[in-house]
């Protein structure tokens, strides 16, 4: 039963995936990424993980992607100036999409063997699935790599900010404009 | 899981279901007549008696509307947008718990679809989907007033939920669990809004963003934008983007009462069966208190909505944060 439920989740979740690439237009490969991490939520409920499978749409599905969306619907980029209707992509774009595919491959075969060290093993402080344990654990004892990751989103906003303001003074500097 | 589990759960989701649709329907015609009185005016009270029969009415009208699809829009977006509206606003109901428990026929019944260890992030969660649902339907209009609508309504949207998490964090700081009976079971001895009163105004204040609300319904605005990202949708689907409104509205008074009013928790001791009365009588009291305000208030442009919401109400939710915390740390 439960490994019918996984089979399923996990074909739709590779179906929405080839959808993300194979698709034409972005905004469909969008809402089709969206569908794969609402998936991925699922299995990570499956697996008992009920807090990681609600932040997972929280975050990814429910903010990540509507600032993606944002930005394929403010752009609306035309289908022929996107380059996408010549059909399959020739040349230098084909070789390096072949060249990084396969080093992907090459990777995940290797891990997947086992004959490459991935690292220490998970955390043995015992069941991390409780919220309880999770926070206990984030907060002590890998205090130090939350702190530099809400640094790094810091460093990411400010510099965002920074690119895109025009060169007046002040507010008018920075501020959105009236008519968006 | 036996039988008796399934059709437990069966007759619980369906009673539910239908509840809270006929709810939101008479919803519509609570909100009518009281506007229309702060207004000095009656409101409908043709159909029926008093107008009890005016959601019926608008019912068949909208069922028989035609829908008219936009020449150039994107047919497949513009048809499923009402849905991520509709589906979360109802969804949130299989975690609210309505009472404690009854006895009926020999059965203890739990009266809550499900008691989730996450309850309050699988609201949260489902709020964060509904965002789709504005602006998937403002850009699949292919019409300018809709989509700027639509993405004035998410930006909005998605500000004012960072509130309503930062104020949730605080009232789970105090409770120590996210499912939503331990919350009510932790308010036994004082009601959340009595220990953490701003909280309380934060949470109603960002859920009126959140739902789009008067003040804060800038995107729909009938004299700005004609509509907003629902102007091009008539009949059935423009119905469902309407329910799925109202539906937010009892979505959030419920989560409100739970959070902070003391869910079913009664002032003076009475039978168990009374307790989702109580429950319902203070979401009612919250949800006339938003229907006053609309009748009240004058609408937030938008530039000033988006500093009210990130200059003044993310920094005192972080503020109240801070309070409990400290609050909590020293009693411990």
């Amino acid at each position: 039963m439960a490994l019918a439920g996984f089979l399923l989740l996990a074909v739709l979740a590779v179906a929405g995936a080839l959808g993300v690439v194979l698709q034409r237009n972005a905004l469909y490969g969008a809402l089709t990424l969206v569908g794969v991490f609402a998936t991925t939520a699922i299995l990570y409920l499956m697996l008992s993980a009920p807090f990681l499978a609600a932040v997972q749409v929280m975050v990814y599905a429910g903010a990540i992607m509507v600032l993606f969306i944002f930005v394929i619907m403010l752009l609306s980029l035309r289908y022929e100036e996107s380059g996408e209707s010549e059909g399959v992509p020739r040349g230098a774009k084909r070789n390096l999409a072949v060249a990084l595919s396969s080093i992907l491959v090459a990777l995940l075969v290797l891990l997947g063997t086992g004959l490459v060290l991935t690292g220490r093993p998970g955390p043995s402080e015992g069941n991390m699935a409780s919220i309880r344990d999770l926070g206990l654990t984030l907060y002590q004892k890998y205090a130090f790599p939350f702190e530099l990751a809400s640094v790094l989103l810091l460093v990411a906003i400010v510099g965002a900010v920074a690119l895109t303001r025009r060169h007046g003074r002040g507010f008018e500097g920075s501020v959105a404009r009236e008519d968006t | 899981m036996t039988l008796d589990f399934w059709i437990e759960a069966v007759v619980k989701v369906i009673l539910v279901f239908i509840v809270v649709l006929t709810a939101v329907a008479y919803m519509v015609l609570l909100e009518r007549r009281v506007l229309a009185h702060i207004q000095s005016r009656i409101g409908p009270n043709r159909v029926g008696p008093q107008g009890l029969l005016q959601p019926a009415a608008d019912a068949v009208k909208l069922m028989t509307k035609e829908t008219v699809i936009p020449e150039a829009a994107s047919r497949r977006i513009f048809l499923m947008a009402p849905v991520f509206t509709m589906v979360p606003a109802l969804a949130a109901f299989a975690v609210i718990p309505f009472g404690d428990s009854i006895t009926l026929f020999g059965r203890v019944i739990q009266l809550h679809i499900a008691d989730v260890n996450i309850a309050v992030l699988y609201i949260l969660a489902w709020s964060s989907i509904g965002v789709y649902g504005i602006f998937l339907g403002g850009w699949a209009s292919n019409n300018k007033y809709a989509l700027m609508g639509g993405l004035r309504s998410s930006a909005q949207m998605i500000s004012y939920e960072l509130t309503i998490g930062l104020v949730v964090v605080a009232v789970v700081l105090q409770s120590g669990s996210f499912s939503l009976v331990d919350t009510v079971t932790a308010q036994k001895p004082l009601w959340f809004v009595v220990t953490q009163p701003l909280g309380f105004v934060l949470f109603v204040i960002a859920s009126m963003a959140e739902i789009n609300r008067t003040p804060f319904d800038l995107p729909e605005a009938e004299t700005e934008l004609v509509a907003g990202y629902h102007t091009e949708y008539s009949g059935m689907r423009f119905a469902m983007y309407f329910l799925g409104e109202y539906a937010n509205l009892m979505t959030v008074t419920a989560l409100a009462t739970l959070l902070f009013l003391g869910g079913w928790h009664m002032p003076f001791p009475s039978p168990a069966w009374m307790a989702p009365l109580w429950f319902v009588g203070k979401m009612m009291a919250l949800i006339l208190f938003m229907m006053w305000t609309r009748g009240t208030l004058p609408r937030f442009r938008f530039d000033q909505l988006m500093v009210f919401g990130w200059k003044v109400l993310l920094p005192l939710s972080l503020v109240n944060i801070l309070v409990t915390a400290s609050i909590v740390v020293v009693r411990s």
